[in-house]
């Protein structure tokens, strides 16, 4: 289940400005409904394939420009003059490394196509080892870095990679991925348990800012799963906060000494200080009311946070058992649907000239009212994909049963994998339905096609049939004395015949289509 | 949002009734053809081939003509059924009939449509009806493309006989011309004393 906004593009939380103290750095953010963290691997609109790297810094401009900072990933093609005997497995990739042109590049955030999943193989003490399941689901791996002033591939990880110690680029810990359902839980049991003490003072500064922040970040609208981490984040920050008042009401004691231990403390302790600190005056009476109220918020985001770790907790005993009781979703619209400005897509022609036969599915067994924004979001919500797509109109030979639809994927990799997912599993519809995919073959379209029916007069005849000539040149209705009128009447019993029996293909089909329908079980299907 | 996209899909099925379907169109039928071959019905408002992305073989063109109003596209699908029309050669005639709103690949979605599916795993009591489903949509599309092949087939053979036709037809025909041509037949109506006039 992955968070899906409405809105194309959102910040996360903030990581602080830049040295000119223009430039404002993030830890997160949100674009089309899917929320990308620092250090990420994502796919980077290019042609033919896209690029792959991962996201090291994200920031806006004073000019309100949306940046990425990307270290990339190389494929083997890409450095294949440099493998000499190294013979890369085939979705290994190569960490860039060094210094130098290639190895960091600044992008607009619009380039980002999607996420994409870089295991690292590496036998380095450094680097937490990839779990099975981990491996079977990457995108891609990478054990080796390339050094592109040396030009050399290298098993060995330097400290520093373009400025980032070179953890972030190793597999993630446990606790560092908080979009997986089963560390949130821990995570918000840990932030509850101990949070995270700032022992820095200049945390009091923002203190306030932050907390209307954390405010706001519970109040935004979003998925039960998505307020989830900022939930955790909130905790996380509001034990930073309380740490900071409690400080602050030392230094207005006049004890400068920071006691590291402040944070952990329980909510009576801390309202016993609270108390306490009401004694000493005025202005302390003030920050204590302060603190009295940052703590009911922070009661009422621990007691978020617990529901919310219920519901978690409850939500995967769910999914263990949603092997034998599937569920139904209703398709929702996907985020982009009006504008799809940051991807242009080609129009269909060119997509068909250009022959990406390998990015192109064709969807069958649709309902055939569908329209093609339609099958867009059908995809977009059961396969997870973003492509485009057009159904196939209803035409002279196209069964009424039967809708199909072409669909353009961005990259090969999720035209596969969806091909996969339709192969292994069934994505049902509640009409009974089953979509199918395959690979869609496409007519050459530079063909010309003959015309049976036509009949062409060579030259030898010209000269009498110069009437004929000149009807056969415009539309006309055929006249009853002529033999062109007999001639049509033999096409007419033609299509007479066609027509009939096209309908009992049809109908044929549509009473085995019932048949196997009416086995269905489920009272989903109606 | 919900009234516009309401009146944006009422509009676009008035212009489905208004709209005639006509397909047996020979590949070299262009757009201007089209209309040149239409306007004697009434006002051709647009015409919109459609292209045929996956079917590897010849089919013939189909193409969607808006006419000014319902009552000219009802005319149009009359008179074309009811005689044989001829676009850009003889003698297969076009046919026509009514364009249906799937007929559009550009079509608005139909207000307040709600879609739902659901995944089946291997362990879902439905997975193996599902499965089925599946075959059975490339079975029929499989017998499809059959009925389709042996339909051009018919088709291929009755052109071939037609042509034969003509051409018997044609040689009969220039035989009659010859035997004018060379005063045979003058001749002949002279001996038999009967009347005959060239031309």
């Amino acid at each position: 289940m992955i968070c899906r906004g409405r809105d194309t593009f959102k910040w996360g939380l903030k990581k602080g400005v830049g040295v000119n103290k223009d430039v404002q750095f993030y830890h997160s953010f949100t674009l089309e409904g899917v929320e990308y963290f620092l250090y990420d691997c994502v796919y980077l609109l290019n042609q033919p394939e896209n690029y792959i790297g991962k996201l090291v810094k994200m920031y806006e401009t004073p000019t309100g420009e949306k940046k990425v900072k990307v270290v990339w990933y190389f494929r083997p093609m890409e450095i294949r003059e440099f493998l000499g005997a190294y013979e890369p497995r085939w979705n290994e990739l190569f960490l860039a490394s060094g210094e130098g042109d290639g190895v960091t590049n600044i992008n607009l955030v619009d380039a980002i196509v999607q996420k994409c999943s870089v295991i690292c193989t590496s036998n380095d003490k450094r680097n937490p080892q990839p779990s099975e399941e981990e491996l079977r689901m990457a995108d891609y791996i990478f054990s080796c870095t390339f050094d592109v002033e040396k030009m050399t591939i290298s098993k060995n990880f330097t400290d520093q990679i373009a400025g980032i110690r070179v953890e972030c680029y190793f597999n993630k810990t446990k606790d560092q991925r908080p979009r997986h359902s089963q560390t949130i839980k821990q995570h918000i049991k840990e932030s509850i348990r101990k949070p995270e003490l700032s022992s820095k003072v200049d945390g009091l500064a923002v203190k306030g800012s932050k907390f209307n922040r954390n405010i706001q970040v519970v109040k935004c609208e979003g998925s039960k799963f998505y307020r989830s981490i900022q939930v955790a984040k909130v905790l996380a920050e509001s034990k930073k906060a309380i740490a900071g008042t409690h400080q602050q009401g030392f230094i207005s004691n006049g004890n400068t000494r920071l006691n590291p231990k402040t944070g952990n403390d329980t909510n009576a302790q801390v309202d016993h200080k609270a108390k306490k600190l009401r004694l000493s005056g005025d202005y302390l009476a003030q920050n204590a009311s302060n603190l009295q109220s940052h703590l009911k918020k922070k009661v009422l985001c621990r007691n978020k946070g617990d529901k919310i770790t219920e519901e978690l907790s409850h939500q995967l005993e769910q999914q263990k058992d949603v092997r034998t009781v599937s569920k139904t979703t209703e398709v929702q619209r996907r985020p982009d649907a009006d504008k799809r400005r940051w991807f242009k897509w080609l129009p269909w022609e060119e997509i068909i000239q250009a022959n990406k036969e390998e990015r192109l599915i064709l969807l069958e067994n649709l309902d055939p009212s569908f329209t093609s924004s339609e099958v867009e979001d059908l995809v977009w919500h059961a396969l997870n994909a973003k492509i485009k797509a057009r159904m196939i109109e209803q035409s002279t030979f196209s069964s009424p049963q039967y809708g199909k639809a072409l669909v353009a994927f961005r990259v090969k990799d999720a035209a596969d994998s969806a091909l996969n997912e339709l192969r292994c599993r069934c994505l049902m519809l509640a009409d009974g339905r089953c979509i199918v995919g395959k690979r869609a073959s496409l007519r050459n379209p530079g063909k010309t096609a003959t015309f049976n029916g036509h009949l062409v007069l060579n030259n030898k005849h010209r000269r009498i049939s110069e009437d004929m000539r000149k009807a056969v040149s415009t539309s006309h209705f055929s006249q009853a004395n002529n033999l062109e009128f007999e001639l049509a009447i033999e096409w007419r019993l033609l299509q007479e015949k066609s027509n009939m029996w096209w309908k009992e293909l049809h109908k044929q089909q549509l009473n085995e289509i019932n048949e196997v329908r009416r086995q269905l079980q489920s009272s989903f299907f109606t | 949002m919900g009234s516009t996209a309401e009146a944006e899909y009422r509009e676009f099925l008035e212009k489905v009734k208004r709209t005639v379907y006509i397909d047996n169109l020979s590949p070299r039928v262009t757009e201007s053809v089209l209309i040149t071959a239409l306007s004697q019905f009434g006002v051709v408002k647009s015409v919109k081939f459609i292209p045929n992305y996956i079917e590897s073989r010849d089919i013939p063109q189909c193409a969607l003509l808006e006419m000014e109003s319902q009552k000219q596209a009802k005319g149009v699908i009359l008179d074309i059924n009811r005689f044989s029309f001829m676009v850009s050669g003889m003698p297969r005639p076009v046919r026509a009939r009514p364009a249906q709103a799937e007929m559009f690949d550009e079509r608005p979605t139909k207000p307040g449509r709600k879609i739902h599916c659901r995944w089946l795993d291997s362990n879902d009591p439905d997975f193996e009806i599902g499965k089925k489903l599946k075959h059975l949509t490339q079975k029929h599309a499989a017998e499809a493309s059959v009925l389709l092949k042996q339909q051009l087939e018919r088709e291929e053979k009755l052109h071939r006989q037609q042509e034969e036709i003509l051409k018997a037809n044609y040689k009969k025909f220039e035989l009659l011309n010859d035997v004018v041509k060379d005063k045979t037949a003058t001749g002949l109506a002279r001996y038999y004393n009967v009347k005959f006039r060239d031309g």
